[in-house]
C-alpha cells in the first residue's frame, strides 16, 4: 500500500504519541481499561512493536525468537461474562488450545479465518495491515441480540435464544465484523446513505468469502447467505440476508420481511437505520454475487480481488454505488485484463443491478 | 403513561418493539417506571442520533413516553446511552418478557 491511500483516510486513528515508549504490559493494560479510542491505539502500538520484534527475529535475534515473538497473526479472545465491560476476562490467546466455551472457539477460529483470507489472499497484515492483534469479547451482555465491531474490537452476543442464537455461529458474521475494521482504515466509508450502504455490503463481501474460503466453496457451490444459522427454530428464514436473492433471507410474523431490495429500481430511501445501510446493501452485495457466479471459481481469486483492491486503493469516505461500479470495473481491468472475463462480468453485473 | 421502546439497527437490522402501559402495572411497578423515565430525562435526547462511521452495527434505541398531556419520542445511538437510560431501556425489555 502506498503512503497515499494510508494518508487520506481521516477515520484512521492517529498514532499513539508514545508509540515506542510505553512497554507491552503497559499497552494491553490500556487495552484493557481503555476506551474505545484508547484501545484501538494501544492495539496499534503493540502491532508496531511486535514488527519490530518480527525485523529482530529476521537478523537471527535468537532471544527475541525464543521470548515469543509470532508471525502476524495474534488473536485474544476475551468473555464479558455478561457484563458490558470490554474487553473482559481473557479467555484464549494466540496458540493456546481449545477451551471448553464454544463460544471463545469460534469467535477465535472466526477471527484466524479471516486473518487467513486477508493474509494468504489479498497479502494484507490484519484489520490494519500492520499486524494489529485480533482482539474479541463474547458473552457480552445478556440475551444480547448483535454482534459489533467498536472501532479497536469484536463484540458478541449470545442472542436471546428465542429469535437469535449467539453470534459466533456464523463464521461470516465473525467476517462482517473484522471487514468494518478494514474499511474504517482503508476507504473508510461513511456509515449512511449509499457510502454507508457500500460499507455494509463490503463486510457482507467479505465475510461470505470467509465462508466460502472455509468451506472451500466455488461461487456456484456458496449459498451467498449472510448469518445462516442465526435464527433459533421458531424463526422462518434461513439468515439475515441473501446475497444471491436480497429479500428473500426471512418472512416471519415476528420479525417481518427481509426489506433488501435486489436492484436500483427497488432502492428503499428511508431515514431509519442510517439511510437504509443494512438494506440497500442488498444492490451491491447482489453485484458481488453476478459477477463471482458468472466468473465461475473461487469467488476470493477473482471478484474478492477486484472488490478488495476497490476497498483499499479506489473507494473514498462519500463513494456511492456509481463510484463503486466505476472503480471495480477499472480494478477487474487493471488486475485481470481481458483474462477470463472478468471486467466484462463486474460490468455486466452492475448493470443487471441497475448501476449502470 | 404508555412507554414504547423500539430498537433498531445492529447487524441484522431487524425492529423489535415493546409497549408497557403504567395503568396496566401494580402501582409499585407503575412507580418504579415513571422513576426510571425521570431518571432518564429524555428531554436531552435529540429526536434522531448522528451516525457515527467507526461504530457500524449498533443498535438504536426509540423510547416514546404518552400520558394524556403530551408525547416525546427520542433516539439514542447503544454506545451513547447513558446509564439512567440505559437501565430504562432494559426495565423495558426485562418487563415485556415477563
Amino acid at each position: 500500500m502506498t503512503a497515499k491511500t494510508r494518508g487520506r483516510n481521516a477515520a484512521r486513528p492517529r498514532c499513539f504519541p508514545a508509540a515506542g515508549i510505553l512497554p507491552p504490559h503497559i499497552l494491553w493494560a490500556i487495552v484493557e481499561n481503555g476506551d474505545v479510542e484508547q484501545r484501538a491505539r494501544a492495539l496499534q502500538a503493540l502491532a508496531v512493536s511486535e514488527r519490530i520484534r518480527g525485523r529482530r527475529e529476521l537478523l537471527g535475534d535468537i532471544a527475541t525468537a525464543a521470548a515469543g515473538a509470532t508471525p502476524g497473526k495474534h488473536r485474544t479472545v476475551y468473555d464479558a461474562k455478561h457484563g458490558s465491560q470490554l474487553p473482559g476476562a481473557k479467555a484464549r490467546g494466540e496458540g493456546d488450545p481449545p477451551g471448553k466455551d464454544v463460544a471463545v472457539n469460534e469467535a477465535y477460529d472466526g477471527a484466524g479465518a479471516t486473518y487467513d483470507l486477508y493474509h494468504d489472499v489479498f497479502g494484507r497484515d490484519s484489520i490494519d495491515d500492520r499486524g494489529m492483534p485480533l482482539v474479541s469479547t463474547v458473552h457480552y451482555q445478556r440475551s444480547y441480540d448483535n454482534a459489533f465491531w467498536d472501532g479497536a474490537q469484536m463484540v458478541y452476543g449470545d442472542g436471546d435464544g428465542k429469535i437469535f442464537q449467539r453470534f459466533t455461529k456464523a463464521v461470516d458474521v465473525i467476517g462482517h465484523e473484522l471487514t468494518h475494521g478494514v474499511t474504517q482504515y482503508e476507504a473508510s466509508l461513511d456509515y449512511a446513505d449509499q457510502p454507508g450502504a457500500l460499507n455494509e455490503s463490503f463486510s457482507d463481501v467479505f465475510g461470505s468469502l470467509v465462508k466460502q474460503r472455509t468451506l472451500g466453496q466455488t461461487a456456484e457451490r456458496a449459498d451467498w447467505l449472510i448469518g445462516a444459522g442465526l435464527f433459533t427454530a421458531a424463526v422462518r428464514g434461513a439468515a439475515l440476508r441473501s446475497m444471491a436473492a436480497p429479500g428473500t433471507a426471512y418472512d416471519d410474523p415476528l420479525i417481518g420481511k427481509d426489506p433488501q431490495p435486489a436492484d436500483m429500481a427497488h432502492y428503499v430511501d428511508t431515514a431509519d437505520d442510517n439511510g437504509g445501510v443494512h438494506i440497500n446493501s442488498g444492490i451491491p452485495n447482489r453485484a458481488f454475487y453476478l459477477a463471482a457466479v458468472a466468473i465461475g471459481g473461487f469467488a476470493w481469486e477473482t471478484a474478492g480481488k477486484v472488490w478488495y483492491v476497490t476497498l483499499r486503493d479506489r473507494l473514498r469516505p462519500t463513494s456511492d454505488f456509481k463510484a463503486a461500479a466505476a472503480s471495480t470495473i477499472a480494478a477487474a481491468k487493471e488486475l485481470f485484463g481481458a483474462r477470463g472475463g472478468v471486467a466484462k462480468a463486474v460490468a455486466a453485473a452492475w448493470k443487471r443491478v441497475g448501476v449502470v | 403513561m404508555k412507554v414504547r421502546l423500539e430498537r433498531s439497527g445492529g447487524l441484522a437490522n431487524i425492529r423489535r418493539t415493546v409497549t408497557v402501559d403504567a395503568t396496566a402495572l401494580a402501582p409499585e411497578r407503575a412507580e418504579e417506571l415513571r422513576r426510571l423515565v425521570e431518571a432518564a430525562d429524555l428531554a436531552t435526547f435529540p429526536e434522531n442520533p448522528a451516525p457515527h462511521p467507526s461504530q457500524p452495527d449498533r443498535f438504536v434505541y426509540r423510547v416514546t413516553v404518552e400520558d394524556e398531556a403530551s408525547a416525546r419520542s427520542v433516539s439514542v445511538r447503544e454506545d451513547t446511552a447513558p446509564e439512567p437510560f440505559r437501565r430504562l431501556v432494559d426495565w423495558l425489555q426485562a418487563t415485556a418478557e415477563g
